[in-house]
Parts: C-alpha cells; sequence; structure tokens
C-alpha cells in the first residue's frame, strides 16, 4: 500500500513509501501499522490527519486497492 | 456576492490584489484589506518554506471565505496565499472584503486571518542561519479562532 507524508512528517519518513499492508484496509489498521513502522517519527501523533482521494478521512474509511494514502502533519496554518 | 480565492506559488502583489478587490467591490463604501509579511525574526529567518496538498490547500482556502461569507454582510471577499519559497519581508498571505458599511469588511478580515492562521492546509518551516524550524499555530491563534 502506498502512503505518501507532507510536513515534517515527510522530512523524518519520506514523502512516500511503500508498506506491507494489503488493502483494502481500514484508516485505522494503516495508522496502526505506521507506528509500528515509524516509532518516534510523530506518526500517530494528536493532530495527525488522513486523506484518501482528496478528502480527509476517519478510521473507519476502507483504504481499496490502488489508492494511496496520505499522512498530514500537525498544520503549521497559513 | 463576488469572491477570488487563489493560491499563487510564484509572487503576490498586495498593490496588484487590492486593486482587484477595489474593481470587484462595485461602489460600496468600505474596503478592509490585510497583508502577512514573512518575518525575518531579526535577520535570523532568512525565507518561510510553505508546503501546501495538491487538493486540500485550495478547498481549506475556499472554505473558510465561504464561512466568512455565510457570516458577514459582505459583497466581496478576496484571499490569495502564497506556498512555495517566500523570502523574508516579502508578502505571504492577502486578505480583502467589500462592504455596505466598514463594520462588517473590518471584522470578516479579522475572522479570515483568525481562521487562515489555524485552518488553512499549510506546513510551514522557517530557514535560516543553518537552521530550519517547523511550524505550528501558537495558543493565541487558537485562542483567536475561537473568538469566533
Amino acid at each position: 500500500m502506498r502512503v505518501a507524508f507532507y510536513g515534517r512528517l515527510a522530512e523524518a519518513i519520506g514523502r512516500e513509501v511503500e508498506i506491507d499492508l494489503p488493502a483494502p484496509a481500514a484508516v485505522t489498521a494503516v495508522q496502526r501499522r505506521l507506528a509500528e513502522l515509524y516509532p518516534g517519527s510523530g506518526v500517530d501523533a494528536a493532530r495527525v490527519r488522513t486523506a484518501v482521494g482528496g478528502t480527509i478521512v476517519h478510521g473507519d474509511r476502507l483504504v481499496q486497492p490502488g489508492e494511496t494514502v496520505e499522512i498530514l502533519a500537525p498544520l503549521s496554518g497559513g | 456576492m463576488g469572491c477570488v480565492v487563489r493560491l499563487e506559488p510564484v509572487r503576490l502583489d498586495p498593490q496588484q490584489e487590492l486593486a482587484t478587490a477595489i474593481a470587484a467591490s462595485e461602489g460600496v463604501g468600505a474596503v478592509v484589506s490585510f497583508v502577512g509579511l514573512a518575518r525575518a525574526e531579526g535577520g535570523q529567518v532568512e525565507r518561510l518554506v510553505l508546503e501546501h496538498h495538491p487538493a486540500l490547500t485550495e478547498q481549506s482556502l475556499r472554505a473558510i471565505a465561504a464561512e466568512a461569507s455565510e457570516r458577514f454582510d459582505v459583497t466581496h471577499v478576496h484571499v490569495v496565499h502564497r506556498c512555495g519559497v517566500v523570502e523574508a519581508g516579502e508578502p505571504i498571505v492577502f486578505a480583502a472584503a467589500a462592504s455596505a458599511h466598514r463594520r462588517a469588511a473590518f471584522e470578516m478580515a479579522d475572522f479570515l486571518m483568525d481562521r487562515l492562521k489555524t485552518d488553512a492546509v499549510f506546513w510551514k518551516r522557517e530557514e535560516g542561519a543553518g537552521k530550519r524550524r517547523w511550524i505550528e499555530p501558537t495558543e493565541a491563534d487558537y485562542a483567536a479562532r475561537e473568538r469566533w
């Protein structure tokens, strides 16, 4: 599954990675796997949000094959 | 109700944007504008780098402008925000509101900036003096948002 990162998370982990989690998978499962793979990176911090297909999603959203999960670091604002 | 919302990757010209906002205001009595600049912090900051999302950033700017339009009695809202590299001293954001009377225009411009500071989808970092620092909204920014 392809995962892209924004903000300080991209600096810590990389702009985009491929993780060993088959789709379909719930966003919560993706978040758990990322926390396991990248401990201490901040990927599971409180204000981190997830987007799929250009939309912010919640943990119960199923990620389908071919979709990219986007992990958004806490916003800086404008 | 007129609305201009734009993400600007290269250069923001506040004078040009203000001229456009005034022209679009259709002869109302008040246009209030705000320009945010990249602070140099006593020479410690050489530039800001504003990372954006290809879809969510512009969506967030439009959502903020739409909310402002619903709350205030204005005829035109105008928001232009830089992305990419902004050198210290350069303009980052232009926000303007036009209204028949000044009170609504002042309040809308104030609201726009309070919302932009916390809700606009950007990731900013300061660079300079050999250092990089990611920026997050301050407690004062969150408190300002809650005023509304």
